[in-house]
């Protein structure tokens, strides 16, 4: 059996996320809704321009998670999250986490993206289990 | 589809879903991912996998442009191989609409070697007077 450390706080990773980025993703994750892709389209919208994808945003906690427990989050995490905001491309986002409680061998992160403005775009949980 | 005809329990998607090490690195790549997890290149990412899954079943509902994400919930079991296949699944567990907007969850999950190795639920809201076209 192994146990896992837990820190207290993970510390924080940047990513700048730029219209190529988003195209990027909507190639791989074959999402091509306009509101990511087509500048015309989104322009019509209530956020005016293209947005990220919120899966895109959230893979950065699931990165912060991989560098801080390996396997043992790929092969058993949990994740719950909330899109609060867009992200508009040149946004640079941040993602923390701390620890808020380990109960029953399970470790629970409360995480947050932020964009430069320090505006919440995704919140949510975090957890796996202690031992495998 | 027609997005407002969808009942909670619909089945969207049933197909198998290659998880390719091409997949992985291109996801890897596109998401600036720059963790390590301990070398183990040959597992795909789950957050990979799940793209997948959502990409295949708006897909074939056919969203109309403009809907987007507003939560999303994923657990993991296991790791899955890459250069390998998933049996992926989609289906309608609720679809309302509130204030001018459709909601619409869906639960995914995916098995890998006869086992479940993912299951997400995701909140999608549907701008509602495109979403009956």
């Amino acid at each position: 059996m192994k146990m896992i450390v837990f820190p207290k706080k993970l510390s924080g990773i940047s990513h700048q996320v730029t219209q190529q980025t988003i195209e990027n993703y909507a190639r791989v994750a074959g999402d091509h809704n306009p509101i990511h892709i087509d500048e015309a389209f989104a322009a019509k919208t209530s956020y005016g321009r293209t947005i990220a994808h919120g899966m895109l945003v959230m893979a950065f906690i699931s990165e912060l998670m991989t560098e801080a427990f390996g396997m043992e989050w790929v092969a058993g995490g949990k994740l719950r999250a909330k899109f609060r905001g867009p992200v508009f491309p040149g946004d640079t986002v941040t993602t923390t986490a701390s620890l808020e409680a380990v109960n029953n061998e399970v470790a629970r992160y409360a995480f947050t993206i932020s964009n430069q403005d320090g505006d919440k775009v995704v919140t949510g949980l975090a957890s796996l289990t202690k031992t495998k | 589809m027609d997005v407002a005809s969808l009942e909670p329990g619909s089945l969207i998607l049933c197909e198998s879903i290659e998880v390719s090490n091409e997949t992985c690195f291109h996801y890897r790549e596109a998401v600036d991912d720059r963790s390590s997890p301990g070398g183990h290149r040959q597992f795909a990412h789950p957050m990979a996998v799940l793209a997948l899954l959502i990409g295949r079943t708006m897909e074939t509902i056919g969203l109309p442009p403009g809907s987007i994400h507003t939560t999303q919930d994923i657990e993991f079991f296991g790791a899955i191989q890459v250069d390998s296949t998933i049996d992926g699944t989609g289906s309608v567990v609720a679809n309302n609409v509130r204030q001018g907007t459709r909601f619409l969850i869906l639960e995914l999950s995916a098995r890998y070697l006869g086992t479940d190795v993912l299951i997400a639920r995701s909140t999608i809201a549907v701008p509602e007077e495109r979403s009956a076209s």
